[in-house]
């Protein structure tokens, strides 16, 4: 009678150890497969960023913010791009805007651009400019600063 | 004692019980461990014979439980100086269908339904009912499907379509039709549009670079594909990877051009405006930053006109305008006189000439000791050697040249790096067309110094005028890609050759200065930056034959701004104008220059520097505003 106890038992026994090796096979395979759709997440979410890159750069194109710009009455003002330092030849990288001549204030040296750092980071606001020549759209228009070129 | 009487049985042993009880239970046991091991061994066996050798049947039910698929990698980008992309891979779909599949499925389909409807197989087509619904998605005929189904009935591969956009796929996906698949597949981007595509050029189908620098940098730009081996369930939903059978892809490289978009379409902007004005044929435009070589913009415009022989064609745009050759590099033209700037600038070096040396030139056609007559438009007589440069006079350079041995022409023409490719690694770049030393006779000594018998291409013109623009007189390499890495816009990169020494430099600035002041160029004077450049109006060769077309013409206009320190290179060639809109390079091609210079250092912030009483001078109706101005 012990003896059948412990056979029953060995056998109990192994059948517990085989569940419980079936059961972490089965973990096993569900973390697999919780990897592999974690995987293709990525990869979707990876084709969707490709996707969203070119829809950004489709927006930001050069003629749709001119266009925006004037139809908005927005005047666009240059950027220093990003890195960008003081020419070698310490001289012509100015990022200072237009100044105005006409207005009786001299442009400034574009070797030395007044009231400026050399390699500052954006160029200020520009002032007004020239009103000698209103029939130029770009110099009759409004100045808002609040836009620039830089995207 | 009576021993004949039975003796009482013996009691049985206790010990004798117990272990009768225990051999039976032994034997009990015995049986159950060896059904138990038996049944193990049985299914040790099972497991063995499904994993190795299943049976047709369950292997069929089972499927294929592994796929193996490419993990797609990306195309490098092409992305301009400030970053913007300019072309960009994408995942999009490609649709195909196992014709052989849907005819088996359409007629399995067809005899179950025959049961309750016994008109179905009478009526069935599979690929009649598969093209009925592809076509709507494909936006295709019905009919041109079918065809394509059944001409293929047999394959077990057909490509529907080679792309499909999103929402087609999503349509598919809904519809969902037996043997019709979508394959996922690299698409190519180009988010600014037409936006320099004759200088990026296009992928084909396979993703590989068809032209321009899609095909020039295609090597850089290739990705390298990954792979995925997944089991799958019956369904052939991913169960899962395993770590070994996953290959990550290898994206391609990014190619930095130093074109900048911003200033890219201000260019075409004014270039197409004229060209449409003036009825061309087409025209070039390259703006080069003078400080390093970056070319800021490179514009490449053909149009075919109604009525005309044209004298240019590209075959290759007509299959897509992508797929043309960029002719800035590729197709070389006469100069005509804006070569005379470095004619002017080398006598001068020599000390030939002086500027204010006064040029004996009688008031008709020069004549040249050998006999040659120079025309020219006007014939203003003895005039200083800098006003024949302003004026563009065809006798004064070729008087002054003749003063120069072949030798030293040949030299200039050499040294400016005139019958020598750029190198900047675009597939197709001409050398341009310069006469031998062998073959230079007196009349290509006159020629050259008109620009004509020398052929050459926009970008050797810009790199040659460099020199003038650059304080140290150097010629610098133009850069169309910028190397990897940080690197810095607007650094002053030095330069690979002295051809003018500092005080020639000066003199020539001024002269050429003067052309644009009260010379050929008067048109292209700026409200707002002081420009000097040099004009050029050349004849067409007659295709084919000697001599030259007198009513077709390729006008240019070569300059740089602003005047102190020169930030930017611009050359505007306009090919063929139509002689009644206007042909003179100061007239058509000054103006364009004019628009780009003004745009261009206005964006990149150079403070302005034209005089403001030249300014309100020219305001007051001095140089007329080009429409392409005004049309703004």
């Amino acid at each position: 009678m012990r003896l059948l106890v412990k056979v029953s038992f060995i056998v109990v026994a192994l059948g517990a150890m085989g569940l419980g090796l079936l059961a972490l096979r089965q973990q096993r395979y569900e973390v697999s497969n919780q990897i592999s759709r974690a995987h293709n997440r990525v990869v979707d979410q990876e084709r969707a960023i490709w996707r969203m890159q070119a829809e950004v750069a489709r927006r930001t194109d050069p003629r749709d913010i001119r266009d925006a710009a004037e139809r908005l009455h927005i005047e666009l003002v240059p950027i220093q791009p990003a890195g960008s330092t003081q020419a070698a030849d310490g001289g012509a990288t100015s990022v200072t805007p237009p100044s105005d001549p006409a207005a009786g204030k001299a442009a400034p040296s574009p070797a030395k651009p007044a009231g400026k750092k050399p390699g500052a980071p954006k160029a200020a606001e520009p002032k007004k400019k020239p009103s000698t020549k209103p029939a130029r759209k770009d110099a009759a228009a409004p100045a808002r600063k609040d836009a620039t070129h830089g995207h | 004692m009576d021993t004949d009487a039975p003796a009482p049985a013996p009691a049985a042993p206790a010990g004798i019980d117990e272990s009768t009880q225990s051999s039976r239970t032994r034997g009990w046991a015995r049986v159950v461990t060896c059904c138990t091991a038996a049944l193990l061994c049985l299914t040790l066996v099972r497991v063995a014979q499904l994993k190795t050798v299943p049976s047709e049947r369950l292997d069929a039910a089972a499927g294929r439980r592994t796929s193996v698929r490419p993990e797609l990698a990306q195309r490098g980008g092409i992305i301009d100086q400030r970053g913007r992309p300019m072309a960009v891979s994408l995942v999009g779909w490609r649709l195909f269908c196992d014709p052989a599949f849907i005819y088996e499925s359409g007629w399995d389909k067809a005899k179950k339904a025959s049961k309750t409807d016994p008109n179905a197989v009478a009526e069935c087509d599979p690929f009649r009912d598969a093209a009925i619904a592809l076509a709507p998605v494909l936006r295709q005929a019905p009919q041109a499907v079918h065809e394509l189904l059944q001409k293929n009935a047999e394959r077990r591969y057909v490509v529907l379509a080679q792309e499909i956009d999103d929402s087609q796929a999503d349509a598919l996906r809904h519809l969902d039709l037996d043997g019709v698949r979508l394959e996922p597949k690299l698409v190519r981007d180009y988010p600014a549009g037409p936006l320099a595509s004759q200088l990026i050029g296009k992928v084909g189908f396979e993703h590989t670079g068809q032209a321009g620098v899609e095909f020039a940098f295609n090597r850089q730009l290739t990705p390298t594909d990954g792979k995925v081996k997944a089991l799958r369930d019956a369904f052939g939903r991913t169960l899962w990877i395993n770590r070994e059978d996953y290959v990550p892809g290898d994206d391609g490289q990014d190619v930095r051009l130093s074109i900048d978009l911003v200033i890219q379409e201000i260019a075409e902007r004014h270039l197409t405006a004229m060209v449409d004005e003036v009825n061309a044929g087409g025209g070039r435009l390259i703006v080069m930053d003078a400080d390093n070589g970056d070319i800021l913009a490179m514009c490449d415009v053909l149009r075919e006109r109604a009525g005309w022989k044209e004298a240019t064609h590209d075959p290759s745009r007509r299959i897509h305008p992508a797929l043309g050759r960029n002719r800035n590099f590729t197709d070389p033209y006469e100069p005509g006189s804006t070569f005379k700037s470095f004619v002017w600038a080398r006598a001068t070096q020599l000390g030939l000439a002086k500027p204010s040396e006064i040029i004996q030139l009688p008031h008709g056609p020069y004549v040249t000791p050998f006999g040659r007559t120079i025309h020219d438009v006007k014939y203003p007589g003895p005039v200083s050697w800098k006003t024949v440069l302003i004026k563009s006079l065809n006798g004064g350079m070729a008087s002054v040249a003749l003063r120069m041995s072949h030798e030293q022409m040949e030299q200039m023409v050499r040294d400016y790096g005139f019958g020598q490719k750029t190198g900047m690694g675009i597939p197709g770049e001409s050398g341009g067309i310069v006469t031998s030393a062998a073959k230079w006779t007196k009349y290509t000594q006159t020629s050259v110094a008109m620009g004509h018998e020398v052929a050459v291409t926009p970008i050797q013109m810009v790199r040659a005028f460099s020199s003038f623009a650059r304080p140290d007189g150097t010629i610098v390499q133009p850069r169309l890609v910028l190397p990897s890495g940080p690197v810095q816009p607007h650094a002053f990169v030095p330069g690979v050759k002295q051809v003018v020494t500092p005080t020639v430099l000066a003199e020539a600035k001024e002269a050429m200065a003067g052309v644009v002041e009260e010379g050929t160029a008067r048109k292209a004077q700026s409200d707002w930056y002081q420009m000097y450049g040099k004009t050029g109006t050349a004849e067409l060769a007659v295709p084919g034959q000697k001599g030259y077309d007198r009513d077709r013409y390729v006008a240019s206009f070569l300059a740089a701004a602003p005047l102190e320190h020169s930030r930017i290179v611009v050359l505007c060639v306009i090919d063929d104008p139509d002689k009644r809109k206007g042909h003179f390079g100061g007239s058509i091609a000054g103006p364009v220059v004019r628009d780009v210079v003004d745009e261009t250092l206005k964006y990149l912030g150079v403070p302005y520097d034209q005089d403001p009483s030249k300014r309100s001078k020219t305001a007051g109706g001095g140089a007329k505003p080009a429409k392409v101005a005004q049309a703004r």
